[in-house]
């Protein structure tokens, strides 16, 4: 798998697979595997094995053709990195990438994927929680030309943290902003942007409906900003109701003072709620 | 060309109407009544069509001028002319051409489900010279709050049959076997149609609906709560609602409600239990009293 790969992966406990957020070419800034820097370090001090890709289209994973962009690819690839740790892991999944996370979670894909998910968490909105017929949001419509500049990024992600520049991003990732362009390319092509909005549908539309007729049997945990403004509490508590059909584990973190960028923002909570709520599903 | 019919409706005929082939019925005599129903073109499991209104259609057609359309790319109307029309923009002009097209000689009383309810409001925001009162049903699309649509509807496990549409309308409905084989047998008739599928494989052919059609009716639809809010809805409004509906929940109505209210003093609300998305089919007779009763008002203070 590209990207980069920010484990020791011999520290031999078990493997966190961590998915940073965004959507390549669409979102005003250019994540990477980098956003889990801190989460990955305290994860590894507790013993766990971590990898933290760059997703496909972003970071040192450009895209090359639409399809690098759709859920279902995302998830093989995902599903190599964790068969080449070792066939199981716990997934988590920043905004888009928790829809990843709650594919993979599904019992039918995994063992068509030959793994095993041990958990999934979902860290922050905007991403599978239902928001069907929603208005428009507008607050990242106008980015600053040139657009994934680092100025550029910065207006981003401070429009989407709670108390201005807390989330502590890094602008200065060239290869970043590159694959950003990239992908963004392939969505001025022909009906790619058409296709690509039809990934996350029917993503969506997957879980959903193995939620509603066959329910999870993996511990779920869905770790929301309070402050986020790309999805308001009231969906993270909607979504809970959709999974509530689980026969597993399932929980709701709702974290003051934190706006999209749970994880950085109020890092020491989120990885107190995550470190609890991975012990609490291990294998062993 | 044979103008194709309802089974439970009567005859209707063909209009044109901003280039689309608009298939119109109407009945009876008095304030005009336009029903708008629910669905969009692009559904392949299922199809809405003016079939839907029977009971009210009936009903009100006793001493009302009622008529009940089909949309553009759904019941017997021909789809959009090209295929950048395939928006809630291009359906909302179709209304207003509409009822100029019927030149009624008065304003109309809109009735809107669901989809139809955002397009009964977006209307009469644009052309209140158009309308005298609105009764919006259980309409999520106009709704603030979250939608639940995606959730209850995803992934049909059936192929395009009658099975399908049960499957569809059993989910909307408070008792899933409470849809009536007639409302089955008309929507598989339109679901089969040349026109129907005509429209279907274009929105296929260039992803439509999750390219264009769902991002534009987001972006209308935050112009739309920002009119409401600044009070630009000055009609006599009603909204019914089933409160069993678990694709627009209920408190998304209350939501509608204090939103209108707040600004217009002519805003009421009616909710029934044991009841539905389609709280004129599960509780007609409930549904006819209520907004007959409304509707019969409005029309004594414009007399």
């Amino acid at each position: 798998m590209s990207g980069r790969d920010l484990s020791a992966t011999t520290g031999g406990g078990e493997v966190v697979v961590l998915l940073h957020g965004g959507s390549a070419g669409q979102s005003p800034w250019s994540d990477t595997g980098n956003t889990w820097a801190d989460t990955a370090a305290r994860l590894e001090g507790a013993g766990y094995t971590v990898v933290a890709p760059d997703r496909p289209g972003h970071g040192a994973s450009p895209a090359t053709a639409i399809d690098d962009l759709s859920f279902e690819h995302e998830c093989s690839v995902v599903a190599e990195a964790i068969a080449a740790a070792g066939g199981r892991a716990h997934v988590v999944g920043h905004a888009e990438a928790g829809i990843t996370a709650l594919l993979l979670a599904q019992r039918d894909r995994q063992k068509k994927l030959g793994i095993e998910v041990l958990s999934a968490t979902v860290v922050g909105g905007y991403g599978a929680e239902p928001t069907a017929d929603g208005p428009e949001r507008v607050i990242l419509s106008d980015p600053p030309v040139e657009a994934w500049s680092a100025a550029s990024q910065r207006w981003a992600v401070r429009r989407l943290t709670h108390a201005g520049d807390t989330a502590g991003e890094r602008y200065d990732d060239a290869r970043a902003g590159e694959s950003s362009r990239a992908a963004a390319a392939l969505l001025e092509e022909r009906g790619n942007s058409a296709r690509v909005a039809g990934f996350l549908l029917r993503a969506k539309s997957s879980i959903f409906a193995w939620a509603r007729d066959r329910g999870y049997d993996v511990p779920i945990s869905l770790t929301w900003g309070m402050e986020d403004p790309l999805s308001e509490t009231p969906r993270a508590v909607e979504f809970m109701k959709v999974l509530a059909s689980t026969t597993a584990h399932l929980e709701l973190n709702l974290v003051d003072c934190a706006g999209h960028f749970v994880h950085r923002e109020r890092a020491d909570e989120f990885e107190r709620l995550l470190l609890g709520f991975l012990a609490r599903s291990s294998a062993q | 060309m044979t103008t194709p019919q309802y089974q439970t409706l009567p005859d209707g005929r063909f209009i044109d109407v901003n280039g689309v082939q608009t298939w119109v019925t109407e009945k009876g005599a008095g304030t005009p009544v336009l029903f708008i129903y629910g669905g969009s073109f692009g559904g392949g499991e299922a199809a809405s069509g003016a079939f839907a209104w029977v009971p009210p259609f009936e009903a009100f057609g006793e001493d009302h001028r009622v008529i009940a359309f089909d949309k553009p790319g759904q019941g017997w109307s021909s789809k959009p002319p090209r295929p950048e029309d395939y928006t809630m923009e291009f359906v909302v002009n179709h209304v207003i051409g509409l009822i100029e097209a019927l030149d009624l000689g008065e304003p109309v009383h809109l009735v809107g489900h669901s989809r139809g309810g955002y397009i009964a409001c977006r209307t009469t925001l644009l052309r209140p010279d158009l309308v005298r009162s609105v009764t919006l049903v259980n309409s999520g699309t106009l709704s603030p709050g979250i939608g639940t649509n995606e959730v209850v509807l995803a992934n049909c496990p059936f192929p395009a049959s009658p099975k399908s549409i049960h499957w569809n309308y059993g989910n909307y409905f408070h008792d899933f076997d409470g849809v009536s084989e007639e409302f089955i047998a008309e929507s598989w008739a339109v679901l089969q149609s040349e026109n129907y599928q005509a429209a279907l494989a274009e929105i296929r052919e260039h992803g439509l609906m999750a390219g264009q059609f769902l991002p534009q009716l987001a972006r209308d639809k935050r112009e739309t709560l920002q009119w409401l809010a600044d009070g630009r809805l000055q009609r006599p409004t009603q909204i019914v609602w089933g409160r069993d509906d678990r694709t627009a929940l209920l408190y998304r109505g209350l939501e509608l409600f204090d939103l209108l209210r707040s600004t217009n003093p002519e805003t009421r609300f009616s909710v029934v239990d044991k009841c539905g998305h389609f709280p004129y089919l599960e509780h007609a007779e409930w549904f006819i009293e209520t907004v007959g009763r409304f509707i019969q008002e409005v029309d004594h203070e414009w007399a």
